[in-house]
């Protein structure tokens, strides 16, 4: 795939997980892996700093929950401000995905 | 804790893999960035986050200082009570409200608005001393008032609430005011001035928090630079 097409939207593709559920770096990266069949993968030197960078904007937050086993993982949860912004930017991206049709055509 | 965090990660990938021992997890380091490069660039972004909290946090901060202080000097204070009123509750207030937000982010709604009127009831002691006869402890009532503002209208409210809170109060001043402290003597021409101000700093927490959103917003879609 295009990286071009694809710039701008892990914050977007991080923060509509997260609405989902709580979760952590290592469960991100797979989820995305399986979503999109192995097409798009999110490295760790990607994640993170996104990641931070979401949770300085405050749309996110984290934590660290202890495991059964013992291992610790550290959480990230969206917040009402990424919720908010999530809406918008989800509509923005179907006002622009909805003008791409419009001259490209829909899925065939 | 960045270190942590990545040390998780290799932990949760190495379990779902199935890797194990050190073979396994020197496999496993073998495939990823190089460590070195990662760290820095982790390191690197930390700061910036760091600094974009610092910087939207003041920014934020002043605007809610200079709209309150700004509608003193309107209303004819001196300007020596109206700058350090701007500054405690632009600097010390707002950008301190700001600031700390982040650790009570996982509490539930009620409790966040206690911690947030606690919170800035306390940065608010030095509004305490913009008066002309030392100490005034009603000046915190209006730090509080803008942790409740500012920690209530993060997410959208209806109208008839936002108009209702700052009647509400003016109300609770007078009384404070008037009625417990007996500090001052009731005059109706003092309402308007109260009621406005009131407004002003409702006007103000909207534009910070507004201010907030659309730096936040700028920054989550700013490239990263590299470290």
């Amino acid at each position: 795939m295009d990286r071009e097409l694809l710039k701008g939207s892990t914050p977007l593709l991080l923060l509509s997980l997260l609405s989902e559920a709580p979760m952590y770096g290592y469960q991100i990266i797979e989820t995305v892996r399986q979503r999109t069949g192995g097409t798009y993968t999110v490295k760790e030197g990607a994640l993170y700093p996104a990641l931070h960078k979401l949770e300085a904007a405050e749309f996110i937050t984290s934590y660290w929950e202890t495991q059964q086993n013992g291992r610790e993982r550290r959480y990230y949860a969206i917040q009402p401000a990424g919720q908010a912004f999530l809406k918008a930017k989800k509509k923005e991206w179907n006002q622009f995905v909805d003008m791409v049709e419009a001259f490209v055509g829909p899925k065939a | 804790m960045l270190l942590r965090e990545l040390a998780c990660h290799l932990m949760d990938e190495a379990e779902a893999r199935g890797l194990e021992g050190e073979t396994g997890m020197a496999a496993l380091l073998a495939e990823k960035e190089r460590p070195g490069a990662l760290a820095r660039d982790l390191a690197a972004s930390e700061g910036q986050d760091a600094r974009h909290r610092g910087s939207s946090a003041l920014v934020a901060g002043m605007f809610l200082g200079l709209a309150t202080g700004g509608h003193m000097l309107i209303e004819g204070w001196h300007w020596f009570i109206c700058l350090p009123f701007a500054a405690a509750q632009g600097l010390a207030v707002g950008a301190g409200f700001f600031w700390v937000r982040r650790h009570w982010a996982r509490l539930g709604p009620v409790a966040r608005l206690a911690v947030a009127v606690g919170i800035t009831t306390l940065l608010s002691i030095p509004l305490g001393f913009t008066t002309m006869h030392g100490f005034k402890p009603t000046r915190l009532l209006y730090g509080a008032f803008t942790g409740y503002l500012l920690e209530r209208h993060a997410q959208e409210r209806p109208l008839w609430e936002s108009i209702l809170e700052p009647v509400l109060f003016t109300g609770l001043m007078f009384f404070v005011e008037v009625g417990l402290l007996g500090r001052i003597r009731f005059q109706w021409w003092q309402v308007p001035y109260e009621l406005s101000f009131n407004f002003t700093l409702l006007l103000a927490v909207f534009g910070a928090l507004k201010l907030k959103r659309l730096l936040a917003e700028r920054w989550v879609f700013t490239p990263q630079e590299q470290g």
